[in-house]
């Protein structure tokens, strides 16, 4: 008995895009062909194109395809080169690693950026081009920026705004068009898509002045050269169909009776970020006194699968910034673990897990004292 | 009825068999390969080291010099900017040689490094589309940071004589970046004997699935690059992003399956590309090839043509629910302009847009030539006495 509890990091497929990919690839042609095998490829991304466009809240126009969130992050700041960059100190690490001279925003305890000294820096650079760049949805602890309020700061300031929304899309309502979102970073893969594909959304102004980063035969409307992946975005066309009808947050009442589970069985653990918006299938516990990557380890011989941070690193094994950012104490930090959901669980299941979590626990504080 | 395709060397059909090694890995084994921590994540992991690995052992690589990208553009993008940039900062290397007749890619690519500082030195080629070395030897010293000389010509099929520019490059140290797009799977690569230091694969042009492809970055002696999209630090920090797990093992497997019966495929390439061409000399008489002559230094599944007075793109586009063929390069995204390539090798204006490029593949058979010769050659008798 096993379950998969790393959604964040990547979800399986879900069956309808997998069955969306394997009729694509029926389909010779390159979309950029003339002839009719050409045109049937470019009408199986025109589709998708119009049904991630509409779970952003933009125009398929607007819609760049990329090969993930990561090139889509890099093309926003390559977009935003010469201007003043502001962003905040839990962004993923393609985000930090963009710029060297960007402005980070602290956040408080409670995980959520702090608006006043957003403010403020607005303020202060405000004869500069302003670029601020926040994610709806942190990935280690599941917290939700007031996205609204940001983007009426950054309108105040004339500041342009990026959000990466990489794990708010399908999870969350988050369109464009209303919260005045000048670009935004999708990925297919953590809504049920296929791996190595994504898009970057923006309006008109900030698509007439794109740099592209990968040139050549001008696909995307001259923004990302290269032959679309057309079964790869017929797959991320249907996640994303299958992502607008949030079919992503239905975990709540999962992870809810798990965290009360948890705490009840295990008198250290501790919710990271607990009374914070978060969205309904993440949540971060930190296990005080335990190493967070033994515990990992311990897990997954049981057959449970979950992270200790960002699946990013490659491997590497160090402290979540994310946790550090918010001023967590380093007993805190090394001892989280992330459990993300993407379906409903049996009640069964989660008490089992927890149980099961609990010995481990349990073995691991008394294997430290013995030492 | 289905269309003939004859359109190869713009995409081709993933194979069954592709297709059948990359299901298991969109629903089963769906773990981040970047989670070693945990099972799932090692599964993903395994399998795309084993890809790695097949496409390494053909080329004559080893595991680590295969850098996994979405795609051949984005390859011959980063080889020729993160090893200009590299070179120019640290080495102070500030030229970049390519010909006039690459990928689009390529030559946007060096183009867009002149703000930052790059001379762009584009040589020539002869009628038959081949490389002028006489001007490119004059043109190298050790002011070169990288030359970039496509394998075979995705509009003529014309082999570049790799093994020679090779030889020259290593007199001043110069890196060596070839497109291996539409060679691989076609021709027998050996990096070491071509003496080649960065290489573009791409998978969609051998039966795999599109979006994904490799830089192929040598070690010994060690290729420099600055990356070109940072994040997680994936792929030894040259190329962040979550590696596609299906398809890098789609892209692994094609490889494998191009190289498995190469040489009975080029055989088998050549016998129906071939008896096109005669059904195509025989049935049309003002009909002239573009390019090497068949049988020489020239692609196995390649055709070019020119029909004076026969716009090429109005018989593709007229024919497009019968035969698939195109005028030339796919990615230019349908605009009606001269191929460049046609135009290097000494075509004007108006012979360059009456041309057509048609490309054989592995699925084609001899009743497919002879069928879409004589709907091509009734068409053209159309066009030019209506």
């Amino acid at each position: 008995m096993g379950l998969y509890l790393d959604y964040n990091a990547s979800a399986p497929m879900i069956k309808i895009s997998i069955a969306a990919m394997i009729k694509s690839m029926n389909v010779i042609g390159n979309p950029s062909s003339i002839h009719t095998s050409g045109r049937n490829a470019k009408a199986i991304i025109e589709d998708s194109r119009e049904l991630v466009a509409s779970i952003v809240g933009s125009l398929p126009k607007n819609i760049i395809f990329t090969s993930g969130a990561t090139e889509s992050n890099a093309l926003a700041f390559k977009f935003a080169k010469n201007m003043k960059v502001v962003t905040s100190a839990i962004e993923h690490e393609s985000i930090l690693k963009q710029k060297n001279d960007s402005i980070i925003v602290p956040v408080f305890s409670d995980g959520l950026v702090d608006l006043e000294y957003l403010e403020k820096v607005l303020l202060n650079k405000k004869n500069e081009i302003l670029f601020v760049s926040i994610m709806a949805v942190n990935n280690e602890t599941g917290i939700i920026q007031p996205i609204k309020k940001i983007s009426k700061i950054c309108q105040k300031y004339k500041a342009i705004f990026h959000v990466d929304a990489v794990q708010a899309i399908g999870r969350i309502k988050i369109c464009m068009r209303e919260l005045n979102i000048d670009l935004m970073t999708i990925s297919s893969h953590k809504i049920g898509g296929p791996k190595g594909i994504g898009c970057l959304a923006v309006n008109d102004r900030v698509y007439s002045e794109l740099i592209p980063m990968i040139t050549g035969g001008g696909q995307e409307r001259g923004i990302r050269a290269g032959t679309e992946a057309v079964s790869q975005i017929a797959g991320f066309g249907a996640a994303a169909r299958y992502a607008h009808d949030m079919k992503l947050s239905k975990t709540k009442n999962s992870r809810d009776y798990l965290e009360k589970k948890v705490l009840e069985l295990i008198p250290n653990a501790e919710i990271i970020g607990a009374n914070s918006p978060r969205v309904d299938n993440t949540t971060a516990i930190a296990f005080k006194n335990i190493k967070a990557e033994n515990l990992v380890i311990a897990l997954d011989i049981e057959g449970y699968e979950v992270s200790s941070g960002s699946a990013c690193s490659s491997g590497k094994i160090s402290k979540s910034h994310v946790l550090v950012a918010m001023g967590l104490d380093k007993s805190i930090v090394m001892s989280s673990i992330r459990i993300s959901l993407c379906s409903t669980l049996d009640k069964s299941e989660i008490l089992l897990f927890c149980k099961t979590l609990s010995q481990i626990v349990q073995k691991l504080l008394k294997n430290k004292k013995q030492v | 009825m289905k269309p003939i395709y004859l359109d190869y060397q713009s995409t081709t059909p993933t194979d069954k068999n592709v297709l059948k090694k990359m299901m298991p890995y969109f629903s089963e084994i769906y773990g981040n390969p970047h989670s070693y921590n945990h099972t799932f994540g090692m599964n993903a992991s395994e399998a795309i080291d084993d890809s790695r690995k097949n496409i390494a052992d053909v080329i004559g690589a080893s595991d680590q010099e295969i850098i996994f990208t979405s795609g051949a553009t984005e390859s011959n993008n980063l080889a020729i900017k993160g090893a200009f940039l590299y070179r120019y900062k640290y080495q102070k290397r500030k030229k970049i040689i390519i010909v006039s007749t690459e990928h689009k890619c390529v030559l946007e690519a060096a183009h867009s490094l002149i703000p930052l500082g790059a001379i762009v030195i584009t040589i020539g080629v002869n009628s038959f589309g081949q490389i002028d070395l006489e001007q490119f030897e004059k043109s190298i010293d050790d002011k070169v940071a990288i030359v970039s000389v496509m394998l075979a010509n995705n509009e003529i099929g014309i082999l570049q004589p790799i093994q020679e520019i090779s030889r020259l490059c290593k007199k001043y140290n110069i890196w060596l970046h070839s497109d291996a797009a539409q060679a691989m799977g076609n021709i027998n690569i050996n990096v070491n004997t071509l003496g080649i230091d960065l290489m573009s694969i791409s998978s969609h042009k051998v039966y795999g699935p599109k979006g994904v492809g490799c830089l192929y970055v040598r070690r010994k002696p060690r290729i420099r690059l600055i990356s070109q999209i940072d994040g997680g630090g994936q792929e030894r920090l040259f190329r962040s992003g979550t590696l596609p797990t299906p398809l890098i093992v789609g892209f692994g497997e094609a490889i494998k399956i191009s190289l498995e019966n190469l040489e009975v495929n080029i055989k088998n390439l050549k016998i129906v590309r071939d008896r096109l061409h005669n059904n195509f000399i025989n049935n049309i008489s003002t009909i002239k090839l573009n390019g090497p002559s068949l049988g020489s230094n020239r692609l196995s599944n390649n055709l070019n043509y020119t029909l004076p007075y026969v716009s090429g793109s109005n018989l593709a586009e007229s024919l497009g629910d019968q035969v698939a063929f195109s005028t030339g390069s796919a990615c230019s995204s349908g605009d009606i302009e001269p191929s460049y390539v046609l135009k290097a090798i000494g075509l004007d204006d108006k012979a360059a847009l009456s041309s057509f490029r048609i490309s054989v593949g592995r699925y084609t058979s001899l009743d497919d030539v002879d069928r879409a010769a004589k709907i091509i050659s009734d068409q053209v008798k159309v066009l030019i006495n209506p």
